[in-house]
């Protein structure tokens, strides 16, 4: 299992993989790593996979943890005793957790083996806790390591910061997203739609198989089909969804997303670059909205929508926000004025 | 299986070695070596800039055997010991996690122990301003009356933080930021002894990354040592902290500045499968815009990169104005913090070029519009002033009796002239060639073609018969035969008379057609509307109608006569249209001859020369506005 | 698996095996007890990560019908054996889950951990093991563990540093304002180390020596030392980082030597530090040689009294007067760990540190920070 993990990670973080075989081979390996990036960028796999690997008994490759030594069959926490996980107490990490591991990590091990000390949510640390663990990062043992976990960076404290080697782990490329989704099956609208949402592979994969978030796409693809057909009025048409899409800030941000990338298409190929458009199996409709509408309209309605989408988090009145953008859509798409 | 990190193994074990502080380091050694040691000292400034450093090296000084000296020697056991931290009488306490009262009591109770090994105990505490106000009395307490054994070394990244009491109780010093040529300094140092070869321009990158602090740089370095072991390059810096090379930043500016969407676009799309990210995207690329701002004004700096020295950098800086720089600065910052709340931050980046680029060939049509409203109020105002002239007599010391009277009667009509004037200045220095001067690209915005277009009229009596350029006739004939069809497929294609009409003669013509939109057709004729009525009536001008009809020609290929009106009057005689159509009519349908004040009829005008139209601008504007109009070329 | 034993076997050792259980363990599995029954041997191992206990039972008693491999609870297992009745107590694995116990006229089956969980404990022996006589061991633990340092500051100082060079060993322990040193000779040259060990876990390790045997066997290694001990092999772990040089903070020479009756001196120390005993800091007292060669013993607190004490020297004193104020509670503690009944004060000046030795002790040193008088 391990093996595998480790491939198919190092395609999606490469640089970190690089860096990490890197020092694994050349015997410098950092005492203190700081995995950052943003959700469902695959940071705790790899802290997982480096623990293994530095406690694996018989590592294949330099770098790669064997997978079937009790060593590698025992790595998760709780089990190995040689691995230790912190999170936050609450809302922070306390100087008592840091304290304790401190203590632990002055001891020789109890396996000799290296020891590892796995910090999720290391923003979380406050000022006593992380000037704990400062004096240990100076001067460390020989044999311990810690990987902190971080998906706010511009929230961590910079004196650690500037003491462990920051790995930066890049949001999943929208094209390996859709090749990811397009892999379990999901329908291909929706594998070419909800990249541009999130970059978070879990949440995509939750969107994807959602049946409200389904209905918002489809929907969006619909009321830019009826404009262009202009035989039915958008505002009717959406009565009927309204509820659904703004029954939470985030389905309304998904659907007014939605709404976006699909104005962004008919904006790039307006200005006949149809490589930039995303939403590729419905060319034919987008062609024939850019045809239709003026490029100031068509600016006009992407403006509308960006702004919608950052006035969402403040308290405005959401059915009238609603309704006013299907009907700037109506005017817009329909009569292209 | 591991090794001991750059930042620990270069960390400086005398006041040579220290990078930066030349201040604090001369200061402190010349203390030392007399013997005047204070008790109390306090450290502070940025992160990573020496502070427990050059603590550790007082620590070992003033214990040195060969003390009182003013550099430890390094070999004695005592500064041996101290070095490898197996000297108790160096207490090193970080007061963060040992900010309570309890800890600071304890201290105060151990403090009186004498020393075991050498002269002095030295309590470093770190990051001080943690401490508790409860914590910072008791410490107090022992700084007022400190043991003669003991020296207390405060360091902290936030003095402002510590009572003031402490502040003066101790001497203290202020760190700086290393500079970024102290630090590239000294990872050449480290390069040459570990016997790694790296760029320069990759240790520069390295530390402008680490913003004053030699402790990021290093282990910066040690990251960029992983990543390539055999050779660190520029490219791979960037790389791991993911900036974007000033090749690509002054490509993006290129594009942006010749309002090339398409390729501003494309370098995007570029940089992002590449793996760099929209935020670093856009930080760098407003931090280029600073450096052309700030080359533009003071010229290059010393932060500056060397790379950014070129013909092709000081040719991008002459064709941006401070103007359009801040516009850009803006619109990025204002996507920034736009970004921050979205789950899509491209989308916002995108929008941002969109804005860059097209602000420009958008609002030309608008100049343009613009100017010819602007052209209608001057004659207005002319006009008045010419009326009001006859009733006011001569006054022959006048030498210019016609800009002195008008001068007398611009002062009645100043307010409304003043109203004109913020918007005719623009026009008058964009008509006289000094902001095109300013900014000088290949095809200059301004070119002459559109001069032709520009003119400041002579007083010509009010006709009210525009029916001589406007016949409702056309507008029947049009209405009666309209072709649905024809015209979605007119309007449809309408951004492609752009494309068809790229010479000289009609391009400008073709430009200010663009911003119409066809709202009838009968296939050998058209009706197009736009916003304003300046625009209209100087395209039915005889000659700039022909060129339309040329433009149409070359667009779709067949002969189209065309009427150019304001939206709001079409809607007028379209409306009429269709009520009569729904009474039923007799056709064909006939319709009341258009009434507007701001249609003209323009059937007779004739073009001037370029030359006799600058002249006519300039005596024009002499003429109304008086000695205060500077004519700059 | 399954075989039955004599309960007073398993019990005994069981007794000594929980010493290394703690409840405060954050592990689950270490709060186990490991069995490990082969042919004719039955092994119990208990580790609470800091000590680890392996014991070895061959017992005529034993009998194994089938070997295997178990973990129990060890605090309900030790309970459990410690209120049997019953001379013969067996043992058998039902469902693979639960362990049946019958002694007696009861019958327990008690649920088990998973013994996957377990940690493989190395307990690293070597060829050339240092042999100590225990009671010499023991002392050795007596006369450092307490100048340790109680708090985890500075974690290396909470353990006791450990040195062999060629045929001494020499044990030190110090929290940076007392130090406790003793040298050792060993029956001949052994390997050079230098470690660490946690204090606490050598007071375990005093409480098993209880068994009276003569001899101990030291295993060292870099990560861990292991004591063997009869059956019985205790290992702990060792502490990491720089242990302070300590070498030179022992003065060479003493310019100021007074001999005192231990006792005397204990006393009137602990009489003047009565006063001076104040909440949270220790009791300072001063020590004065008089011009006539009488030592005073002061201490003076302005709100409660003063206190003087007289003592004599025994024998001529050498060098001049002296003035020099320490801990009391260091001292004391001090001179608990000599078996002389008389001991040597040396001093090498006001601000240096002094230091305790006895006839009856060699190898012994203790060695005191002064506190700066006012």
């Amino acid at each position: 299992m391990s093996e595998l993990t480790w491939n198919h990670l190092s395609i999606l973080q490469k640089e970190v993989f690089t860096i990490l075989e890197n020092s694994f081979s050349q015997n410098r390996l950092s005492h203190a790593y700081l995995f950052e990036g943003y959700r469902g960028t695959k940071k705790k796999a790899t802290a997982e996979l480096f623990a293994m690997r530095l406690l694996c008994l018989h590592p294949k490759i330099e770098s790669r943890p064997c997978g079937m030594c009790p060593s590698c069959k025992n790595a998760s926490e709780d089990v190995h005793p040689n691995l230790f996980w912190i999170r936050p107490d609450g809302e922070t990490i306390k100087k008592d957790q840091m304290k304790k591991i401190l203590a632990e990590f002055s001891k020789t091990a109890l396996l000799h083996q290296p020891r590892i000390c796995v910090i999720v949510d290391a923003h979380k640390m406050n000022t006593e806790s992380a000037n704990t663990m400062l004096k240990f990062m100076e001067e460390p043992t020989a044999d311990a390591y810690f990987v902190l976990i971080t998906e706010q960076v511009d929230a961590m404290i910079k004196t650690i910061l500037s003491r462990t080697q920051v790995l930066h782990f890049k949001p999943i490329a929208r094209q390996i997203l859709t090749k990811e989704l397009r892999a379990i099956g999901v329908s291909e609208r929706l594998c070419l739609l909800i990249p541009e949402y999130t970059n978070d592979f879990d949440s995509a994969v939750e969107l994807a198989n959602h049946p409200m978030y389904i209905e918002m796409v489809d929907f969006a693809n619909t009321l830019y089909i009826k404009a262009l057909a202009k035989k039915e009025s958008l505002l009717l048409l959406s009565k009927s969804k309204k509820e659904l899409i703004l029954s939470s800030n985030e389905t309304f941000d998904f659907f007014i997303t939605m709404l976006l990338v699909l104005q962004k298409d008919v904006y790039h190929m307006k200005k006949h670059l149809p490589s930039l458009v995303v939403d590729t199996i419905d060319i034919e409709l987008i062609t024939q909205l850019a045809k239709r509408s003026s490029q100031s309209m068509i600016e006009e309605l992407l403006q509308q929508m960006l702004e919608l989408k950052s006035r969402l988090r403040y308290h405005i009145n959401q059915s009238l926000a609603f309704d006013n953008l299907i009907m700037h859509l109506e005017r817009g798409l329909q009569y292209g004025i | 299986m591991s090794y001991k990190a750059l930042y620990r193994t270069y960390r400086p074990i005398d006041f040579h070695e220290v990078s930066g502080q030349i201040h604090i380091t001369t200061t402190l050694q010349n203390a030392l070596k007399s013997g005047k040691v204070a008790h109390a000292y306090l450290f502070s400034g940025p992160r990573g800039t020496g502070k427990t450093s050059i603590a550790k090296i007082m620590a070992k000084t003033v214990n040195c055997e060969k003390a009182p000296i003013d550099n430890p020697c390094n070999e004695c056991p005592s500064c041996i010991g101290i070095q490898n931290g197996m000297n108790s009488d160096v207490i090193e306490i970080d007061a963060a996690s040992n900010n309570g009262v309890d800890e600071i009591r304890e201290i105060r109770d151990k403090v009186k122990y004498l020393p075991g090994y050498g002269k002095f105990k030295v309590y470093i505490i770190d990051e001080v301003h943690m401490l508790s106000t409860g914590a910072f009395n008791a410490l107090l307490k022992t700084l007022e009356e400190p043991p003669s054994h003991v020296i207390f070394i405060l360091c902290t990244t936030e003095p402002h933080k510590i009572p003031l009491t402490i502040h003066s109780r101790c001497q203290r010093f202020d760190f700086k930021a290393i500079s970024t040529e102290d630090i590239v300094e000294k990872l050449l140092e480290i390069t040459q002894k570990e016997q790694i070869q790296a760029e320069e321009e990759a240790l520069r990158q390295i530390a402008l990354f680490a913003e004053g602090g030699m402790r990021d740089a290093l282990s910066l370095l040690d990251q960029a040592l992983s990543f390539s072991p055999t050779h660190i390059r520029t490219d791979d810096v960037l790389q791991i902290s993911g900036g974007i090379s000033y090749h690509k930043q002054q490509s993006i500016a290129i594009a942006i500045r010749q309002m090339d969407a398409t390729k501003a676009m494309q370098i995007l799309e570029e940089l992002l499968v590449s793996g760099k990210e929209v935020p670093k995207i856009i930080q760098n690329l407003i931090a280029f815009y600073r450096d052309i701002l700030i080359f533009k004004n003071i010229g290059y700096t010393e932060d500056m990169s060397k790379l950014l020295k070129s013909d092709e950098f000081e040719r991008l800086a002459k064709a941006h104005s401070n103007k359009r720089l801040f516009f850009y600065i803006d619109v990025l910052s204002k996507a920034v913090n736009e970004m921050k709340w979205s789950t899509n931050p491209r989308l916002h980046l995108e929008l941002a070029l969109m804005k860059m680029t097209d602000d420009e060939p958008a609002s030309e049509s608008k100049l343009l519009a613009e100017l010819a409203r602007l052209e209608e109020r001057i004659e207005e105002l002319e006009k008045r002033a010419t009326t009001s002239h006859s009733k006011i007599e001569l006054q022959p010391e006048q030498t210019k009796p016609d800009v002195t009277l008008l001068q007398t009667e611009s002062k009645q009509i100043a307010p409304q002239i003043d109203a004109v004037q913020p918007v005719v200045e623009p026009v008058v220095s964009a008509i006289s060639h000094s902001e095109a001067q300013e900014e000088t690209l290949s095809g200059s915005l301004f070119d002459d073609s559109i001069m032709d277009h520009i003119q400041v009229d002579s007083p010509i009596e009010m006709s009210q018969n525009i029916s001589n350029t406007y016949p409702i006739e056309f507008i029947e004939e049009v209405l009666n035969n309209g072709n649905r069809q024809d015209k979605m497929y007119l309007q449809n294609s309408w951004d492609s008379i752009l494309k068809h009409n790229n010479q000289s003669d009609v391009q400008t013509t073709a430009q200010m057609m663009s911003g119409g939109t066809v709202v009838a057709s009968c296939e050998d004729k058209i009706i197009v509307t736009f916003s304003s009525a300046g625009i209209c009536n100087r395209l039915m001008r005889p000659h700039t109608r022909a060129l339309a009809r040329t433009v149409l020609k070359n667009t779709f290929r067949r002969d189209i006569d065309v009427m150019f009106l304001p939206e709001g009057v079409f809607q007028v005689s379209s409306d009429e249209f269709m009520e009569k159509y729904r009474k039923k009519a007799p056709r064909p349908i006939r319709l009341t001859p258009i009434t507007n004040s701001d249609l003209r009829d323009v059937s007779s005008e004739i073009d001037d020369t370029p030359i006799q139209k600058e002249q006519k601008i300039v005596s024009e504007a002499v003429r109304l506005f008086g000695d205060i109009v500077s004519v700059k070329k | 698996m399954n075989f039955t034993i004599a309960k007073d076997v398993i019990l005994n050792h069981l007794l000594i095996s929980q010493k290394a259980l703690s409840t405060k363990t954050p592990a689950p599995y270490l709060q186990g007890i490991k069995l490990e029954v082969y042919p004719h041997e039955l092994v119990l191992i208990t580790s609470n990560s800091d000590i680890s206990i392996k014991i070895s039972i061959k017992d005529e008693s034993l009998k194994v019908e089938n070997v295997g491999q178990i973990l129990v609870p060890g605090k309900y297992f030790v309970e459990i054996m410690r209120k049997m009745n019953g001379t013969e107590v067996a043992f058998s694995v039902v469902d693979n889950n639960t362990l049946r116990i019958q002694a007696g006229n009861s019958d327990v089956t008690l649920n088990m951990i998973n013994v996957e969980d377990y940690p493989d404990i190395q307990f690293i022996t070597n060829d050339n093991p240092i042999k100590i006589d225990a009671k010499v061991m023991k002392s050795v633990i007596r006369q450092t563990t307490f100048a340790a340092s109680a708090i985890e500051n500075r974690p290396i100082l909470t353990g006791v540093n450990i040195r062999v060079d060629g045929g001494k060993l020499t044990a030190i322990a110090t929290d940076s304002f007392r130090l406790s040193q003793k040298h050792i000779d060993l029956p001949a040259n052994f390997e050079k180390m230098n470690v660490v060990i946690p204090a606490r876990s050598l007071d375990e390790l005093s409480k098993v020596l209880e068994l009276n045997l003569d001899e101990i066997l030291i295993h060292l290694d870099h990560k861990s030392i292991l004591f063997e001990y009869g059956n019985v092999l205790f290992q702990s772990r060792l502490l990491d980082g720089n242990f302070p040089e300590t070498s030179r903070l022992i003065p060479v020479e003493f310019p100021i030597v007074i001999k005192f009756n231990k006792n005397d001196l204990f006393v009137a120390i602990d009489r003047a530090s009565l006063l001076s005993a104040r909440e949270g800091s220790a009791s300072i007292v001063k020590l004065n040689l008089r011009a006539d060669n009488v030592v005073e013993i002061t201490s003076n607190s302005p709100e409660i009294g003063k206190v003087n004490e007289e003592v004599f020297p025994l024998d001529k004193v050498l060098g001049s007067s002296i003035k020099i104020a320490f801990s009391a509670k260091f001292f004391m503690e001090a001179l608990k760990t000599f078996n002389s009944e008389q001991v040597y004060v040396k001093f090498t000046g006001e601000i240096r540190p002094f230091v305790i030795e006895g006839e009856l002790d060699p190898g012994l040193v203790q060695l005191i920070l002064p506190v700066r008088t006012e």
